[in-house]
């Protein structure tokens, strides 16, 4: 029997995402497909497996991105599925092993970085078209902002969100002055 | 590529150490494992990453793949023995220095 919850992550929760799975598995219940705000689970052994996602470099169906999901499933790993550019995958637990998809600073950091910079190119675009949207509205001497204002709230929002993963990307930047790994 | 090259990861040490024998993305995983007596663990993705900046650098190659097998494994060249002994000379640098020093 499959169960069918409806879910509201933001890109920058991916983190709480993965805990929340992680939860659900050790409440019995493991991903078995993933879509938008949809995350279908199948019953499993409490806790057999650990979650974890990722933002790929290369678009889903690209061969670099194949390449790569071969390679993390070559190591014991299974690929769920995936919501656009965000891949799940789980790992069945293995004596009390934590499942990882980066174990140095370096990579870590180059993989948060990755994330910031999607999130910055939607800020901007949605800061641009926001006042794109306002300068119209005010040559067009209408007061039909209101596309330009949601611009700008959510130019703001992702904002926020951007900050939230630049500053653990900091933080690992300053963990690679001491240490290599 | 002289003695001034900089210091190596830990992760990439390993990895060409594991790769003086013909091994594929998993076994270096378990070989890395094994050689620092389950210290290190690297993580696939981070493996990918080191892998395929090694392969740009050419100090590792790719063997021509074997039919009916997924999995390509990977040697250390000429060149990534070089940056191997280098490191190890560095390393006994830093070695000798601190033991010396500190009186050991």
């Amino acid at each position: 029997m499959r169960k069918v919850v409806h879910k509201i992550f933001l890109a920058w929760q991916f983190e709480e995402e993965e805990k929340w799975l992680n939860k659900m598995a050790l409440d019995g219940w493991v991903l078995a497909d993933v879509g938008f705000c949809r995350y279908e689970f199948e019953p499993c052994e409490k806790g057999e497996y650990q979650y974890k996602l990722e933002y790929l470099e290369n678009s889903t169906g690209s061969k670099e991105s194949l390449n790569y999901i071969n390679f993390i499933e070559e190591t014991g790993a299974e690929y769920v599925g995936n919501y656009m550019r965000w891949v799940y995958f789980r790992k069945k637990t293995a004596g009390g092993e934590e499942f990882d998809i980066y174990s140095d600073t370096a990579s870590k950091k180059k993989y948060f970085d990755r994330i910031v910079a999607f999130l910055k190119i939607i800020a901007v675009l949605n800061l641009i078209v926001g006042i794109g949207n306002i300068i119209i509205a005010l040559l067009n001497h209408t007061f039909a902002n209101s596309m330009g204002i949601i611009n700008l709230l959510l130019a703001a929002f992702i904002y926020q969100g951007y900050k939230k993963i630049d500053k653990k990307a900091q933080k690992l930047a300053e963990d690679q002055i001491l240490f290599d790994n | 590529m002289g003695i001034n090259q900089g210091a190596l990861t830990e992760a990439v040490f390993y990895i060409l150490l594991s790769l003086t024998q013909s091994r594929h993305g998993y076994g270096i995983m378990q070989n890395v494992q094994q050689l620092s007596n389950g210290r290190i663990t690297l993580a696939a993705g981070t493996l990918y990453g080191a892998i395929n900046t090694l392969l740009d650098k050419g100090w590792i190659a790719a063997l021509p793949e074997i039919k009916d097998s997924r999995k390509k494994e990977y040697i250390i060249t000429d060149k990534g023995l070089l940056v191997l002994k280098a490191e190890i000379s560095r390393l006994e640098e830093l070695l000798t220095n601190g033991k010396n020093i500190l009186g050991e």
